[in-house]
């Protein structure tokens, strides 16, 4: 194969697929190479549609593979006997934590990356997430506003296929949406109750990269639950389906999986990057691999130690990292902090099919300013859903009775979580162990991250306030409970490389473009500056799409 | 010596190879994917283990435990997925069980008759034996495919996500 590129995109990801697409839809000669294995729309979703008889397991999954090799991602619910094959294996890519400091990196391993198991949730931000950093003076202020990525969330949103209900609230732009899912009564119920009791809040069907309707040649949803799977009719957007696809529709893109970015090369004279080493996961074999632009999307935690273990004479401390910024101030969202209920009634009610959605209470915390009652920065929304308890609730006894009763649906319970914003911590770091070398001789990563004061008492608030809204809807048993506190559970990983005005404080420019290194761009979740509380996907997408525009202006320019 | 003491050496003692040949041969032509890799229970525990199950979950107008294969799925976990210590105490239950059955009656547990069994069981349902046990059939009887297809209703895949109601006069969601 060539070795010559007019772009290489390194992950094919959420980020690395909307790179790969732009660029190549632009006319660029684009490399995609991904350190997972290769996966085949359709033939390699092995656990779609699969009973659970199936599985030697079933539902408890195979404990012992999952002890030796898939520790960190077994304590994820949608890691299963299922879904496997598209997870990364922990055993051979191992990381270390810094001592009572853990930190769940939950990865895939796979062509399409996280696309193919990520939670599809898709939420804009707004200023006030753009302008949060300046409001309250921590971490450094955003180089861009919402102006300047509306059009692009836009752009996005068209093609990939949001479902979702305008509600025209300042903190949460409306989008393009398709038709939105439904509520059940259940919901319906708690959703007046909320916006009764408490003026301000709202609550709305989950926004989702779900298609309720025909869209750009892929099929509406069948509801048979876990995306996550795979799906064969290509209804909730992933990578493997919408962007690669689109790109390799133009003849302009090779895709290379197997190929683990070890470093890149970079030119002391130009001070351009020239060459992306590769190390190839099957054979071991070596390549270098040249363009005139690079976009790095290997999650926000592959691209910062790819970009650490690029260093040179010029870049002693890792590529593009004169600031020290690098590899600081990885944020998350606070996540599973949840309350639960059980709410009465409705019994002649109850649904059918999987809805793959739920619903969402925009953040409604220290929106115009600090709230008087609220001891903690910024604030977080709630995810959640109204069900009939099946046959796995508690029913006490045994026999013919209690096989009728565990048979039938069970109360209605309703479960909300909370996502939490995490502020950017300078010492809520990423680093190498050189002295701990990976199966290709990469240094690992370390990761020394924790919530800090101001995460634990948005959890305390998060559960107040829901169990507020729960007992104000009428639920009955309601508990919270605080989550297990644990950074990287919300798999929300985003800020090792952040954008900025300044590069003595950040790595990026307001286009994505390293601002020692213009021809490198880096889109993924390495590049926030803030974390807001919303899931970063869809703004990863937008951010993408319009770097890459920007890059191919360079490009024809002449600049690159 | 008790039953108890007797399978603990049996186990301890190295005749564990013979139980699992003893094993394979009789589940030949069962679902061979649900055979433990190693062996815990004998013969007369595995009696006990599939008499519990069909107690929790009988036969009715929808298949029982046994019929929908529980308890050689209950017998894979216990033997396969919980380690040494989570499943000492079930044996030792499901042994004291057996014990007191053939004190009361002058025959184990499986032996002994449905309302007898009833009783017994309904006396151990704090146990941690009863406890674990309950929720491994539970989940097999459901996760089977005759559990899982015999529920009234049963679709996985209807192709929408919609609220249904139910009729009272007919018994039917719709």
């Amino acid at each position: 194969m060539s070795m010559e590129f007019d772009a290489i995109v390194i992950g094919s990801g959420i980020s690395g697929g909307w790179a790969a697409k732009e660029l190549s839809e632009k006319g660029l000669k684009t490399l995609v190479l991904e350190r997972g294995h290769h996966v085949e729309h359709i033939r390699d979703y092995q656990g779609e549609h699969q009973p659970p008889w199936h599985y030697r397991f079933r539902d408890y999954g195979d404990r012992k593979l999952h002890e030796t090799d898939y520790p960190i991602q077994s304590k994820f619910g949608w890691f299963n006997d299922h879904n496997r094959q598209f997870w990364n294996n922990d055993r051979l890519n191992p990381y270390v934590q810094a001592e009572g400091k853990p930190f769940n990196w939950v990865r895939a391993d796979a062509l399409g990356g996280r696309s193919i198991l990520w939670g599809r949730q898709c939420y804009r931000w707004s200023d006030l997430d753009f302008e949060a950093n300046k409001r309250d003076g921590h971490g450094i202020d955003w180089p861009i506003r919402y102006k300047d990525i509306e059009p692009w969330y836009a752009y996005v949103e068209k093609y990939a296929g949001i479902s979702g209900q305008a509600e025209g609230l300042p903190q949460l732009p409306d989008g393009e949406f398709l038709k939105p899912m439904p509520m059940n009564s259940v919901e319906k119920h708690v959703k007046a109750a909320i916006e009764e009791n408490y003026p301000g809040r709202t609550m709305t069907i989950g926004r989702v990269a779900v298609l309720t309707e025909p869209h750009n040649g892929r099929a509406p949803c069948h509801y048979c639950g876990p995306c996550h799977y795979g799906c064969s009719t290509a209804s909730y957007f992933c990578s493997l389906t919408t962007t690669l696809p689109a790109a390799k529709a133009t003849g302009n893109v090779t895709i290379r999986p197997d190929s683990v970015v070890e470093r890149l090369e970079t030119d002391p004279e130009t001070g351009r990057v020239t060459g992306v080493d590769v190390i190839d996961a099957k054979t071991k074999e070596r390549h270098r691999f040249t363009s005139r632009v690079v976009f790095l999307c290997a999650s926000a935690i592959g691209s910062t130690q790819i970009l650490m273990n690029s260093k040179s004479e010029q870049h002693p401390n890792g590529l593009a990292n004169g600031s020290g910024a690098l590899g600081r101030y990885l944020m998350d969202h606070t996540f599973a902090t949840g309350v639960g209920g059980v709410m009465p009634g409705f019994q002649d009610r109850n649904t059918i099919g999987q809805r793959p959605n739920g619903i969402y209470i925009p953040r409604f915390r220290n929106l115009d300013g600090q709230d008087d009652d609220a001891n903690f920065l910024r604030g977080y929304g709630f995810q959640g859903a109204a069900r009939r308890e099946g046959w796995s609730r508690d029913v006490p006894g045994f026999g013919k009775d209690f096989k009728d009763t565990v048979s039938k649906p069970g109360p209605w319970v309703m479960y909300m979580s909370g996502f939490g914003e995490i502020l950017p911590y300078a010492d809520n770091q990423v680093t190498l162990d050189e002295k701990k070398v990976d199966r290709f001789g990469i240094p690992q990563v370390h990761v020394s991250v924790e919530y800090k004061d101001n995460e634990k008492k948005m959890i305390d608030d998060i559960m107040a306030r829901g169990t507020e809204m729960l007992k104000a809807a009428g639920a009955t048993n309601v508990h919270a409970w605080p989550g297990p506190m644990i950074m990287g559970s919300g798999v929300h990983e985003m800020g090792t490389a952040r954008m900025g005005h300044d590069p003595a404080t950040s790595v990026l420019n307001g286009w994505n473009q390293a601002h020692e290194v213009p021809n490198l761009f880096v889109t993924d979740g390495a590049c926030m500056t803030s974390g807001s509380c919303v899931n970063p996907s869809i703004t990863y997408m937008a951010i993408t799409a319009r770097a890459a525009s920007h890059a191919v202006e360079l490009v024809r320019a002449g600049a690159l | 010596m008790n039953r108890r003491e007797l399978l603990r050496a049996a186990i301890g003692g190295g005749t564990g190879l013979a139980l699992v040949g003893l094993h394979r041969a009789c589940l030949a032509g069962a679902n061979l994917d649900a055979i433990p890799d190693q062996t815990v229970l004998d013969a007369d525990l595995r009696r006990v283990l599939s008499a519990i199950a069909e107690c929790i979950i009988p036969e009715t107008d929808t298949p029982g435990a046994i019929t929908a294969g529980v308890p050689q799925f209950a017998e894979l976990i216990l033997s396969d997925w919980y380690t040494p210590e989570e499943r000492q105490p079930v044996l030792d239950g499901m042994l004291a069980l057996d014990d007191a059955c053939f004190e009361k009656h002058g025959r184990g547990f499986a032996a002994c008759s449905a309302d007898e069994q009833a009783v017994a069981l309904g006396a151990v349902q704090d146990s941690e034996m009863f406890k674990v046990l309950k929720s491994l059939v539970v989940n097999g009887y459901f996760t089977s495919e005759l559990g899982a297809t015999s529920q009234p209703g049963y679709d996985p895949m209807p192709g929408v996500y919609k609220e249904v109601v139910y009729d009272a006069t007919t018994g039917r969601w719709s």
